[in-house]
């Protein structure tokens, strides 16, 4: 027999926690996946007809379908909704535009602060924060 | 082990050879039952047939500890295990979405999740390149644990149940990089919560409800620092 451990009293308490822990993760990921069906409406609607008005409110689009099954080897490798017309207008950009910056070369940093300075001697412009 | 016991007599010897058979063919029994209750709680869909042989075989273990056979014990099998299935469950969750988002029923079932607590897995759903959740830094963190810590706190647990030096490293390890995990997971969560939780049926306190059990991995940090080091092998 291994001597008493001397941190039993934690250990128990760790136990208890976790075990709670344990019992409440393995209840809720079993039945979590039947209730979010039930609740949209499963099984007297079908999955893809589901999946089909899911996708339709989150592109806010009426026409888009939950195309299943959904080829391995797409042979066209843009993103879903390239394939839609897009409702950027609506939420905004998917990725962020591309910002086209002017990098200043190699020291051309020195023209462009002698350039603000010029302006702002002469005509005494303060910017902003 | 047997040169812990005092007498050394045949009989005592065969007693002793005896009862490290018992424990050893017990240790199995109750393996057993736990791989079989782990892989089935792992899968999540089934994991209330699993719950039963794992505590049915955490049970064995206890009922072993108690009658004084040299097995694994209770505590410390109870963790592995935990953790294992832990680093399961996870490594499943954050894959489906990575590897199966064109599947009906990952579509239908991420989709509605995420209109229940998290839209960043309803917003623009498999739009990008990659596909599953859109939502800003989710792939990243999807991938970056999906691929490295969940398999890694996996093979931790695997080398911490055999009682090895480098699987009690490697189990503290990979619960301190949960931690790590967590504070980046959450910070892009939150800086993206106008987007996340809002217009979803139930918003932050839905996502709590669902997440907070997942904390298994640190509360037991402070078990891994306060247990018997000299019980794991070196090798």
């Amino acid at each position: 027999m291994t001597p008493e451990n001397p941190h039993r009293g934690l250990h128990r308490v760790i136990f208890v926690a976790a075990a709670l822990c344990l019992v409440i993760q393995v209840i809720e990921g079993a039945l979590f996946v039947p209730f979010v069906l039930v609740y949209l409406g499963f099984p007297q609607v079908g999955l893809q007809e589901i999946c089909r008005e899911l996708y339709n409110i989150s592109y806010q689009d009426e026409d888009r379908k939950c195309r299943y099954p959904y080829p391995l080897f797409f042979r066209d490798f843009t993103p879903e909704p390239a394939l839609q017309v897009s409702k950027e207008d609506v939420f905004g950009p998917v990725t962020p535009p591309r910002p086209h910056y002017h990098i200043p070369g190699w020291r051309e940093m020195v023209s462009i602060v002698e350039r603000r300075r010029a302006v702002e001697a002469s005509q005494g412009h303060v910017g902003h924060e | 082990m047997s040169g812990m016991s005092s007498p050394t007599s045949v009989d005592a010897a065969a007693s002793d050879d005896e009862l490290l058979e018992r424990a050893k063919a017990v240790q199995k029994k109750a393996d057993r039952h736990l791989i079989i209750g782990s892989v089935l709680i792992g899968t999540m869909i089934l994991g209330l047939f699993g719950l039963p042989f794992f505590i049915y075989g955490l049970w064995q273990l206890h009922k072993a500890e108690r009658e004084g056979l040299p097995v694994r014990p209770f505590m410390m099998t109870f963790v592995g295990y935990l953790v294992l299935v832990d680093g399961a469950m996870n490594t499943l969750g954050a894959m489906l979405d990575v590897l199966a988002n064109h599947s009906l029923i990952v579509r239908t079932f991420i989709m509605g999740t995420g209109l229940v607590f998290d839209a960043g897995y309803f917003w623009q759903y498999n739009t990008l390149l990659v596909g599953g959740a859109s939502a800003p830094g989710e792939k990243a963190w999807e991938v970056a644990n999906g691929v490295v810590l969940f398999p890694m706190r996996i093979v931790a647990a695997w080398g911490f149940l055999n009682m090895k030096r480098w699987g009690l490293q490697w189990m503290v390890v990979t619960c301190w990089m949960g931690v790590y995990a967590w504070v980046g997971y959450m910070w892009n969560l939150t800086t993206y919560s106008e987007m996340r939780f809002v217009d979803v049926l139930a918003p932050v306190w839905g996502w709590w409800l669902y997440n907070i059990w997942y904390v298994t991995p640190f509360i037991v940090i402070p078990f891994l620092y306060t247990i018997n080091r000299e019980m794991f092998t070196d090798d």
